[in-house]
C-alpha cells in the first residue's frame, strides 16, 4: 500500500515536471513528432505505391509475358494450358514517332484496357479507326520528352517487311501510366488493319494470367508455342520481388526514406542530454530520495517518466499526423497528374497502412526511452553522501581538466565546462554531425555525378561520339558494311544488347553485350584484364565492378529468366560511363545460353553501334550525315544518343539528388535547431546561479553571450570531422539507393564539402535560431531568485 | 554622509500571485574602512539589502549611493560595470566557479576588471597567502573544505581592490572555528580600509562588527555597537 502510494506520488510529480518545464516537454514532443512522421509518412506512401504500382504492371504484362512469332492459333492452345486464367494478345512492332523509338501497338479497345486501364487517358479518346493514334507515354522514362498533343498529324516509321513504311495518323488520344510496356517508353496504339497492311497478322506479345506455378507454365508455353511453329524471342515472369518496375520505385523512395531516418536519432540525444542535464542539476534531490530508500523504480518515475511520457505525446502526434501527411504527399506530389491520382485512387484508395505508423511511432519511443535511460543509469549511481556533503555551484565533482587554453581565464572556464558537461557537448555534437553530413552527402553525390559527367564528355575516357540504337528486321551484315563504308566514321563498335531482369542481386537491370563486329574498346576501353573470349566468361564495367567489389579473376553469379543460375568468370573490367554502367561484355554463344534466344528471331534485330568519328570538332553536323546515310539504306529504325543528351540524363539525376537533400537539409536544420536550443537554454537554466555568480563578479551580459556562442562555434568545430566521416556514410548509402537510376557513382569529395555554401545554409539558420534563444533565454533569467533558491 | 548612502529604499517581489514587501522603507550610512554587520531572522531582508547594494537588483523605490554614483539609478549594463570595479561579493554557499581552481577563481575577478595581465598571477597568490590557502592554489573547489573555499571566495571578492565589500551569509555553512576565522578576514579587509557589509543570522558574530542593523520583516529596528553612529541611520 504504502509503496503504491508513494508510486502515485512520484507519476504525479512526472505530471508536474511535463506540464512545468514546457519548454523541454515541447521540443521533445515536437522533435518525436517529426521523428515519426517523417519517416512514416514516407513509408506509407512507399508502400502504396509499391502495390498500386505492381498491380497496374500486372494489368499490362500479367503474371506471364511472352514476344516473338505466335501464330493466332496459339491463343486457343494457351487457355487450355493447366494454371493460366487468360490470354490476351497484340501485334507489336517497332517505329519511329519524330526522334523516339516507340513500339507500334496493335490491339482492340478490351486488349488495351487490360494493358493501360482507360482512366490514364489523360486526352481524348481511344482510337476508332484506321488513320488514329492513341500515344502512350510510361512514367520514369529517362531524358526530356516531347509528346503530341491531341489532334496534331504525326509520322509513325514502321520497320516491317522489306523497307520502312511512314504513316501518317492523327493523334485522338494521349496516355500515360507508370509502365513500360516492353523496352521502350513510348507505345502507339494503331488500328488492326493499319499495320495488317505491313505486316502479316502473326502476333508478337501474349499476356497471361496465371495461377500456380509461373516459370513453370512460361515453360510450358514456350514449348506450347514453338510446337504450332512459332517462335519466342523473349519472356518475362512477373514476380513481385523481381519485378524491376517496383525495385525501381523501391529504390527511389529509399533515397527520400533514408535522409529522414536521421530524424528518428535526435529524439533519444534529446531526452538523452536533457535528462543526464536534469539530474545533474537535481543530483541533491537525487541524493536525498535515495537517502529517504527510493529505489530503482522511484528514480525512473521521477527522472525517465517524464521523458517517456513526453516521447508517448510526440510518438501519438506523430502516428495520427503521419496519416495527413502522406495522404496530402500522395495526392499532391506524388501522383501529379490529375487524371492518374483520380484513376490510382478511384481504383486503390489510399490505404493507411495504421501498422507502419505504429511501427514507427513505437521505435521512436523505444529509441526516447533508451536515451532516457541514461540519465537513470546516472541517478542511480549518485553518492549520497559526497553530494549531501558538498556545497557550491555543483553538487557533484566535476572532472578534473587540468590543461589551459590561453591566457584568459574566461576562456579557460567555457572550454573546459564543455568537457565538465559533456553530455551538453555531445548533445549538441551529434545532431550537427547528422545536419551537416546530410548537406555534404548531397555535395558529395553532386561531385560524383559532376566527375562522371566529365569522363562522358572526355573523349579519352569515353572514346564514342554518339550511340546508335537501330532496329532492324533483317540481320544487320548491310548495315555493318555500310559503316564500314564511311569515310567520316573513324571506328566503331557493334554489340547486341539484352537487358536482363533481376539478375544480379540488388539491380534491377543488367545490359548483357554481345559483340558482332567492331572494336568494343570505342564504347567499353578496357581497365584491367581482357575481354571474354570463350563461354562463361566475362568482362564487366567499371560501376558494376564497383558496386559489387568485383576484380578479374572472381566469380559473377547470374540468374536468367527461367531462375537458372550462371557462373561467369571475371575476366575484364571495362570503363562505361555513358549508360548506367551495369554492362556485361560476354560472346555470342554465352548470351544465346543465357537467354535462351537467338537474336532476330521473332522480332526485330535491335543493335547498339557506338560511333567514333573522324573530326571530333564536327559531331552534330557528322551525325546527321551518319543517321540520313543509315535511314537512306533502310529499313532502319535509328535512335541516334549523342554525349550531350546523355550527360543530361546525369545532370538531371543529380539536381534531384542535390534538390532531395537540400530539401530534407532545411527541415532537418530545424529540427536540429530544437534540439541544440532545448539543450543549451536548458544549460542556461541549469547554470543560472553560476551566471548570477558570474554577473556579480562583473561578466556583462554580451560576454555572456559571447561564451555561449564560443562554446557553440567550437562544438562545430569539434563536429566538422565527425560530420566529415557521417557523410561519407551517408552518401554512399544513397549511391547505393540509387544505383539502379543512374548505375554506381562513387561520392566525391574531401573535408572541404563541409563547408560549401549547401551544407552552411542550414547550419547558419540553426545557428541563427540558437543564438536568438540564448540571447532570450539569458536575458529571462532572474539573477537574484537564481542566488537566493537553494 | 557615508561612503554607501541607502535612503528610504523599498524593494517589492511578485512571487507567484504574492507580492512580498522585503524592505520598507530602510536608511543607513557606510563608512570606508567601517565594517557593518546587517543582522535579522530568516526572511528579514538581509539578502535583498546585500543584492541591493551591490547592483544586482534595483530598489522600488528610494535611493542607494556608493562612492558619489547613484547605483539605483544606472542601467543593468552600467550597473555590471561599476560592479566590475567597484563591488566584491561574497555567497553564503561561496559559489566557486568549478571548471576553475582556486587561483583561477582569483585570477578572474582581476581579468574582468582589467587589471594589467602582468600583475594578476602575483597579487593572486598574495591574496592566497593572506587568507592562507597559498599552497592549495592549484586545487579545485570540490577538493577544498566549506571553510577553504570560503578563504577563497574572500580573495576573489577583493582580488580587484574594490572600495566595498558585500557577503551575505558568509559563515552559515561553516562550523564556529571557520565562522570566527572568516569574520576576522573580514575585519582585516576593513582595516585596509573597505567598507564592509555583511549580513548574517548570527548575532554574536554580528556583535565582532564595528556595527549592526538589526532587520525585521524589511524594516530597520534598531542599531548597536560601535564604528557607526545611530543618527546615520533613519528608521
Amino acid at each position: 500500500m504504502g509503496s503504491r502510494v508513494v508510486g502515485v506520488l512520484l507519476v504525479r510529480s512526472a505530471l508536474r515536471v511535463v506540464v512545468w518545464k514546457r519548454l523541454e516537454t515541447l521540443a521533445l514532443i515536437l522533435v518525436t513528432m517529426v521523428a515519426v512522421a517523417a519517416p512514416a509518412s514516407l513509408a506509407i506512401i512507399k508502400s502504396n505505391l509499391e502495390y498500386q504500382i505492381y498491380e497496374l504492371f500486372k494489368d499490362v504484362s500479367g503474371d506471364v509475358m511472352l514476344t516473338g512469332l505466335i501464330p493466332s492459333e496459339a491463343l486457343t492452345a494457351l487457355k487450355g494450358l493447366e494454371g493460366v486464367r487468360s490470354v490476351n494478345g497484340m501485334i507489336l512492332t517497332f517505329g519511329l514517332l519524330g526522334e523516339e523509338r516507340v513500339l507500334a501497338a496493335v490491339m482492340g479497345h478490351e486488349t488495351f484496357n487490360s494493358f493501360v486501364k482507360p482512366y490514364v487517358i489523360r486526352e481524348g479518346r481511344f482510337i476508332e479507326g484506321p488513320g488514329e493514334a492513341v500515344v502512350y507515354r510510361a512514367m520514369f522514362v529517362r531524358g526530356p520528352v516531347e509528346m503530341p498533343r491531341v489532334g496534331d498529324e504525326v509520322d509513325l516509321v514502321v520497320v516491317a517487311g522489306q523497307r520502312p513504311v511512314s504513316v501518317k495518323l492523327r493523334v485522338v488520344g494521349l496516355a500515360t501510366g507508370y509502365n513500360h510496356i516492353g523496352p521502350t517508353p513510348f507505345l502507339v496504339v494503331v488500328d488492326e488493319g493499319l499495320l495488317g497492311r505491313v505486316m502479316n497478322y502473326t502476333l508478337t506479345a501474349i499476356r497471361l494470367e496465371v495461377v500456380g506455378d509461373l516459370r513453370g507454365v512460361a515453360g510450358e508455353a514456350k514449348s506450347t508455342i514453338e510446337s504450332l511453329g512459332g517462335a519466342v524471342s523473349w519472356h518475362m515472369v512477373n514476380v513481385r520481388e523481381e519485378n524491376p518496375v517496383v525495385l525501381i520505385f523501391e529504390s527511389a523512395m529509399s533515397v527520400m526514406t533514408l535522409p529522414v531516418l536521421i530524424f528518428i536519432a535526435m529524439a533519444p540525444v534529446l531526452s538523452a542530454s536533457l535528462g543526464l542535464a536534469t539530474v545533474v542539476r537535481d543530483s541533491r534531490n537525487v541524493a536525498v530520495m535515495k537517502a529517504m530508500g527510493c529505489g530503482l523504480w522511484e528514480l525512473f518515475s521521477a527522472y525517465t517518466l517524464p521523458w517517456v511520457i513526453r516521447a508517448a505525446l510526440g510518438a501519438l502526434m506523430g502516428f495520427l499526423v503521419s496519416q495527413f501527411i502522406a495522404r496530402w504527399l500522395y495526392l499532391n506530389y506524388f501522383v501529379a497528374e490529375e487524371d492518374l491520382s483520380r484513376a490510382l485512387y478511384e481504383r486503390f484508395g489510399f490505404n493507411p497502412y495504421w501498422g507502419t505508423s505504429a511501427y514507427y511511432a513505437l521505435l521512436v519511443l523505444g529509441l526516447t526511452l533508451l536515451g532516457s535511460l541514461i540519465p537513470l543509469a546516472i541517478a542511480y549511481r549518485v553518492d549520497v553522501v559526497k553530494v549531501i556533503a558538498t556545497v557550491g555551484l555543483h553538487a557533484h565533482p566535476a572532472p578534473r581538466v587540468g590543461w589551459s587554453v590561453g591566457r584568459l581565464v574566461v576562456l579557460r572556464m567555457w572550454v573546459r565546462d564543455m568537457v565538465a558537461r559533456w553530455w551538453k557537448t555531445v548533445g549538441l555534437v551529434i545532431p550537427l554531425s547528422l545536419l551537416i553530413g546530410l548537406g555534404s552527402s548531397g555535395v558529395m553525390l553532386s561531385n560524383g555525378v559532376g566527375e562522371w559527367v566529365k569522363a562522358v564528355e572526355d573523349r579519352s575516357s569515353t572514346p564514342f561520339d554518339a550511340l546508335l540504337i537501330i532496329s532492324t528486321v533483317e540481320s544487320p551484315e548491310k548495315l555493318l558494311e555500310l559503316l564500314d563504308k564511311l569515310d567520316y566514321v573513324k571506328r566503331y563498335f557493334a554489340s547486341t544488347p539484352y537487358s536482363l531482369a533481376a539478375a544480379v542481386e540488388g539491380l534491377t537491370f543488367v545490359e548483357l553485350r554481345a559483340p558482332i563486329k567492331g572494336d568494343p574498346g570505342v564504347e567499353l576501353p578496357l581497365i584491367q584484364g581482357r575481354y571474354p573470349m570463350g563461354g562463361g566468361e566475362v568482362a564487366v564495367s567499371h560501376g558494376l565492378a564497383s558496386y559489387k567489389g568485383l576484380k578479374v579473376g572472381d566469380v559473377l553469379e547470374l540468374r536468367d529468366t527461367f531462375g537458372r543460375m550462371h557462373k561467369l568468370e571475371v575476366v575484364g573490367v571495362v570503363r562505361a560511363y555513358h549508360d548506367r554502367g551495369f554492362q556485361l561484355l560476354l560472346t555470342r554463344d554465352s548470351l544465346v545460353e543465357i537467354t535462351g534466344y537467338r537474336p532476330g528471331i521473332g522480332r526485330a534485330f535491335t543493335i547498339k553501334v557506338a560511333v567514333e568519328l573522324r573530326d571530333p570538332h564536327r559531331v552534330e553536323e557528322l551525325l546527321g550525315r551518319l543517321r540520313s546515310d543509315i535511314e537512306r539504306a533502310g529499313p532502319y529504325g535509328v535512335e541516334v544518343v549523342d554525349k550531350s543528351s546523355i550527360s543530361g540524363t546525369f545532370k538531371a539525376y543529380s539536381t534531384i539528388n542535390t534538390s532531395i537533400t537540400t530539401i530534407l537539409s532545411l527541415l532537418a536544420a530545424v529540427v536540429v535547431a530544437v534540439v541544440t536550443t532545448s539543450i543549451i537554454t536548458s544549460d542556461i537554466s541549469a547554470r543560472a546561479r553560476e551566471i548570477a555568480v558570474l554577473t556579480s563578479l562583473g561578466l556583462q551580459g554580451r560576454q555572456l553571450i559571447l561564451g555561449f556562442a564560443a562554446q557553440l562555434i567550437l562544438a562545430i568545430i569539434i563536429t566538422m570531422p565527425i560530420a566529415y566521416t557521417t557523410s561519407k556514410i551517408i552518401a554512399r548509402m544513397l549511391a547505393e539507393r540509387t544505383v539502379n537510376f543512374t548505375g554506381y557513382i562513387e561520392p566525391v569529395g574531401g573535408i572541404e564539402v563541409v563547408t560549401t555554401a549547401t551544407t552552411m545554409a542550414p547550419l547558419l539558420i540553426t545557428i541563427i535560431i540558437i543564438i536568438v534563444a540564448t540571447i532570450i533565454t539569458i536575458r529571462r533569467l532572474d539573477l537574484v531568485k537564481a542566488l537566493s533558491d537553494l | 554622509m557615508g561612503f554607501v548612502e541607502v535612503r528610504d529604499v523599498w524593494k517589492d517581489y511578485v512571487v507567484g500571485r504574492v507580492r512580498v514587501t522585503a524592505l520598507r522603507g530602510v536608511s543607513l550610512d557606510v563608512d570606508s574602512g567601517e565594517f557593518l554587520a546587517v543582522t535579522g531572522p530568516s526572511g528579514s531582508g538581509k539578502s535583498t539589502l546585500i543584492y541591493l547594494l551591490s547592483g544586482l537588483d534595483v530598489p522600488t523605490r528610494g535611493l542607494i549611493r556608493v562612492g558619489g554614483a547613484e547605483v539605483s539609478r544606472l542601467d543593468q549594463a552600467r550597473r555590471a560595470s561599476w560592479r566590475r570595479r567597484s563591488v566584491g561579493v561574497i555567497f553564503q554557499f561561496f559559489h566557486l566557479i568549478p571548471t576553475l581552481t582556486a587561483l583561477e577563481n582569483v585570477l578572474l575577478t582581476m581579468e574582468l576588471a582589467g587589471v594589467p595581465a602582468g600583475k594578476r598571477v602575483e597579487r593572486a597568490l598574495e591574496l592566497l597567502e593572506f587568507v592562507g590557502l597559498k599552497d592549495k592554489a592549484g586545487r579545485y573547489p570540490w577538493e577544498l573544505s566549506g571553510g577553504e573555499q570560503q578563504r577563497v571566495a574572500i580573495a576573489r571578492a577583493i582580488a580587484h581592490n574594490p572600495p566595498l565589500i558585500l557577503a551575505d551569509e558568509p559563515t552559515a555553512n561553516l562550523d564556529y572555528e571557520n565562522k570566527v576565522r572568516i569574520v576576522e578576514l573580514l575585519r582585516e579587509v576593513s582595516n585596509a580600509g573597505k567598507a564592509v557589509v555583511f549580513a548574517t543570522h548570527d548575532v554574536e558574530l554580528a556583535r565582532r562588527a564595528d556595527g549592526v542593523v538589526h532587520l525585521r520583516d524589511g524594516v530597520v529596528v534598531g542599531f548597536e555597537g560601535g564604528g557607526g553612529a545611530p543618527s546615520k541611520i533613519s528608521p
